[in-house]
């Protein structure tokens, strides 16, 4: 059993807007082993990336806790302790601006070991040379560029190369590959799983790509309007879905064979839009667009149960609350 | 055979800094009445441009068109003067764009946009409807692309619906004026996936009842998959592969499609590939011959020498490879 | 080995600004107009620096007097004519040139830095009261039109030239900050300034050596432009009497002491006024340029 390195209890993100409290993360728990890559999936207004931004300090969280290696971390990152921002550190989705145009890979790279003090300048320019070679750039190439010169498989494995620079333990990528041709992608994923196994990293690994979170992560938490509703291993999460949004989400996958149609679960056509954060339905958030609704849906939340081990799912058709349903339908009789 | 669309041996360059870039590489395609055909290919390759060229929303300089015809219904596209020109852009062509928010304009409601394209199309005779007809037909056709409650969409502005609502207001756009060719580049894949779904089946079919033909950009080979008779590889410029869209992405037969299939992540399991090895060319400079020879493991003299041509390999399937000159 | 590194290190360094310079030319030079505003803005600036040697009459730019000479028309001897106390108006425009351009260098000198850093400040704390106060203080100064608050200013003071720059300066800065304020708060949200946040830099890095320069091609551009309205409003005032005093050779004094003896001595105005157009034009040809060197090409 090995350690916990990231334990998210009741996780509650709020913003007020003029429309409204917009629930970004409403009520989340999870945890993380050393080593695991945990994927996080959800569509728009899922708060995916607000559970990442929390977990990141770009927010005080509204409520619960966030703990990183036991010790509760969930403020901001003003607050936080330079080691620690040190040892969690993430790499952004669009390698487009997360690079400043107006700085070469060089500065851009010195930046985080100016600022955690590591070495001096002859050592740092070595460190610059070691994480180029790290993820595959030539540094004599590579070190004088401008970000503009190079391509976005480049501009992202320079992204990798700034999150590791200080030796981190964790690192939450923000859908790594989304913007990145498919023939790049496997490159940079082939490349952060070398990375996790010779440093021990773990990763929480935001992206909307189902067909790529089957082949990297170990673990999957499938996230709509701000809840969790199922978690599980990333071959069970495939294999036995249980949450109908689940099962929508894995059957509207395009797939390139046959043979995959096959993997994916019976179709069930999605309808209807999602609903705006700041307007979540009543009850189950899901229930205006889940084909297998019944009555408790649209006026009690589930719980979230553990139907096999590993395996969270938050629906009424499951778990406890099957037998809550019963006895109400009984008593109705 | 007439095909609606034929583009043959088309080249396109721009002139840059560095010098000129040579895009384009004589692309050939055909698209025919009431077919649905993809052009696959990744960043850089040179689909959009393909596309763009048809349209001929160019910017002529710096692109430059330097060979080739782009035939529509047998008229040469490049040889037509202006009007002609916009009288095929208004009447036969439509087209949807990657991203809703710039092909809507902003400060205005979506029923005054839908009502431009109605009154200006040749839709029962345009300007000549009264008010209440044009309305009818607008809200129509949102209704078509299965928006609820299509009245007061036309009242909205386009940033207050969400980016699934604007890409069918995009695509009512584009069906309502019974256009025969419509060019879809990468229409869904700033979109949620179950809506992305949602659309591209409705896409599918409103095309098919008003019989239509699709020319569908993406990079996605399983929305190709899904909504494609035919498909198009596109590498460097140039096409490399061509056929029938289920076979060719079961058996693909040129090492580039070859290495693309390998690398798109699987349902079942596979693990990731590593990609294809080096870089897309550098089009100041590219490489001679068959652009792709120096990252294919199989490549041989001729193919340094020479474009190879479209050799066939099955009913409905070419490839641009000396693999398969006999 | 080390050496060796740091000064490849250096070299590539220079290689790397060598090759966005050149990039900077082809881009500027294809609009011919503005290289025809930069080689006319260097002959401009050469003969302001020259002008003691090379203009005919230098000392006609001091006080002097020869009435034998006075009132007389454009000819050879002197090109622009005369002015009414015989001093040569070739010579005095070139050296109110000097005038003109040491207004423009020092009001954007002292109005644009304070402008760009208030900016910056104000657009990296967006939402916090202080950008408001900054803000707030920027709007108060831009309410008031520039040339009557310089009006005010210099009636207020002794009008000469020092108090005149003084006056367009505190006039000028709330541009600037206006400018920079709206790009840094775009900036601010951008990812690359997220991560030097969350790696721990400090703000002062992020904003002077991060987002400053990203906000640094507008404010070029905008400062090359603004070199002619900031001339054009020294000669206003001087024209008013209230910059550069006679006998020194404004070009806007100039054109006010011309305009006494129109239409007959037309020389005396025309020839000044033509050279602050000429001037003013050719800093908007080279803004214009600037304006494309600075702009992304999208191929």
């Amino acid at each position: 059993m090995s350690e916990i390195i990231l334990d998210v209890e009741h996780l509650l993100q709020y913003f007020p807007t003029k429309n409204g409290v917009v629930r970004a993360v409403d009520d989340i728990t999870f945890s993380m082993e050393r080593r695991d890559i945990l994927g996080l999936v959800g569509e728009s207004g899922s708060g995916k990336t607000t559970t990442a931004q929390c977990i990141m300090g770009m927010y005080q969280p509204t409520g619960g806790n966030i703990l990183f290696k036991g010790k509760e971390i969930g403020s901001s990152f003003r607050k936080r302790s330079k080691t620690l921002k040190g040892d969690l550190r993430i790499v952004f989705q669009d390698p487009g601006s997360s690079l400043n145009p107006k700085r070469t890979i060089k500065q851009i790279l010195s930046l985080p070991l100016v600022v955690h003090g590591i070495g001096n300048a002859r050592e740092r320019l070595s460190r610059l040379r070691e994480l180029l070679e790290m993820v595959e750039l030539p540094p004599d190439e590579y070190l004088y560029k401008y970000p503009q010169s190079i391509g976005g498989g480049e501009k992202q494995m320079v992204a990798i190369a700034r999150a590791l620079a200080t030796n981190p333990s964790f690192v939450i990528l923000d859908e790594p590959t989304s913007a990145l041709d498919v023939s790049v992608q496997g490159k940079i994923i082939n490349l952060l799983l070398r990375l996790r196994e010779k440093f021990n990293l773990s990763y929480l690994f935001i992206t909307h790509d189902l067909s790529l979170m089957r082949n990297v992560t170990t673990r999957i938490a499938i996230m709509y309007l701000g809840k969790l509703c199922e978690i599980a291993p990333t071959a069970e999460f495939f294999a036995e879905p249980l949450h109908p949004y689940t099962k929508m989400l894995l059957s509207s996958i395009p797939v390139v064979s046959d043979e995959e149609e096959t993997l994916k679960p019976e179709k069930i056509a999605s309808t209807g839009e999602i609903p705006s954060p700041v307007n979540v339905p009543s009850g189950c958030s899901f229930h205006s667009r889940c084909a297998q609704r019944i009555g408790i849906c649209s006026q009690v939340d589930p719980e979230m149960v553990e139907m096999e081990e590993g395996h969270f799912v938050r629906c009424h058709l499951f778990g406890n609350s099957r037998e809550l349903y019963s006895k109400t339908r009984e008593q109705i009789r | 055979m007439d095909h609606l669309l034929a583009v043959r041996e088309l080249y396109v360059g721009f002139h840059v800094f560095e010098g000129d870039l040579k895009v384009l590489n004589g692309v050939c395609l055909d698209v025919s009445e009431g077919e649905r055909v993809g052009l696959v290919g990744e960043t850089g390759c040179g689909k959009t441009t393909t596309v763009k060229s048809i349209l001929r929303v160019l910017p002529v300089p710096p692109a430059k068109i330097t060979g080739g015809k782009i035939l529509y219904h047998g008229r040469d596209v490049l040889a037509m003067k202006r009007r002609q020109m916009q009288a095929l852009r208004r009447h036969e062509m439509s087209a949807i764009f990657q991203d809703p928010l710039q092909s809507l304009n902003p400060v205005f409601k979506i029923g005054t946009q839908l009502r431009d394209i109605v009154k200006d199309s040749a839709l029962g005779g345009g300007s000549r409807l009264s008010r209440r007809e044009v309305n009818a037909r607008c809200v129509e056709a949102l209704r078509e692309t299965g928006l609820p409650d299509p009245e007061r969409i036309m009242t909205n502005y386009p940033v207050q619906l969400s980016g699934g609502m604007r890409q069918r207001v995009c695509i009512a756009e584009a069906l309502m004026t019974d256009a025969r060719l419509m060019l879809a580049d990468e229409p869904t894949t700033n979109l949620d996936v179950t809506i992305q779904d949602q659309i591209l089946r409705k896409l599918d079919e409103l095309v098919e009842e008003k019989n239509a033909s699709v020319l569908m950009i993406t990079h996605s080979m399983g929305v190709v998959r899904d909504l494609t008779q035919r498909v198009y590889v596109m590498y460097a410029g140039s096409i490399v592969e061509v056929g029938e869209t289920r076979t060719l992405l079961a058996e693909p037969r040129h090492p580039y499609t070859q290495g693309l299939m390998r690398s798109v992540p699987k349902l079942t399991a596979e693990g990731i590939s590593n990609g294809i090895p080096g870089r897309i060319p550098s089009y100041l400079d590219p490489p001679s011959g068959c652009r792709f020879h120096p990252r294919c493991e199989h490549a041989m003299e001729v193919c340094k020498s020479e474009s190879p041509p479209l050799y066939q390999v099955g009913e409905d399937h070419f490839v641009a490879c000396y693999l398969y000159r006999s | 080995m080390r050496l060796e590194q740091q000064r490849s290190d250096w070299m590539a360094t220079l290689a790397l600004r060598r090759r966005r310079l050149s990039r900077g030319w082809y881009k500027f030079s294809r609009n011919s107009l503005s290289v025809i505003g930069l080689v006319v803005l260097g002959l401009i600036v050469l003969a302001a620096i020259l002008a003691p040697y090379i203009t005919p009459y230098p000392k006609h730019a001091k006080a002097y007097t020869n009435f034998r000479d006075a009132g007389k028309s454009p000819s050879l001897e002197h090109f622009f004519g005369t002015d009414r106390v015989g001093r040569d108006i070739f010579s005095r425009v070139i050296f109110g040139y000097r005038f003109s351009l040491m207004i423009g260098i020092v009001v954007l000198s002292l109005g644009v830095a304070p402008g760009v850093i208030l900016g910056l400040i104000a657009g990296y704390h967006q939402g916090t009261w202080i950008e408001s106060v900054i803000m707030r203080i920027t709007d108060v100064f831009l309410a008031v039109p520039p040339l009557v608050l310089a009006l005010a200013i210099t009636a207020m003071l002794t009008p000469n030239l020092t108090n005149q720059m003084m006056a367009i300066a505190l006039v000028w800065w709330p541009w600037y900050s206006r400018l920079v304020f709206a790009l840094a708060s775009s900036l601010r949200s951008k990812y690359f300034v997220r991560e030097a946040e969350l790696t721990g830099t400090s703000k002062v890095h992020i904003m002077f050596k991060e987002i400053l320069p990203n906000c640094l091609a507008p404010v070029m551009t905008k400062m090359t432009l603004d070199m002619g309205i900031v001339i054009l409003l020294g000669a206003t005032l001087s024209f008013i009497g209230l910059g550069i005093q006679p006998p020194k050779p404004g070009l806007g004094t100039m054109v006010a002491e011309g305009a006494k003896r129109l239409p007959g001595e037309w020389w005396g105005t025309i020839f000044p006024a033509l050279a602050i157009v000429v001037v003013i034009l050719a800093f908007n040809l080279v803004g214009d340029g600037l304006r494309d060197v600075f702009s992304v090409e999208e191929v």
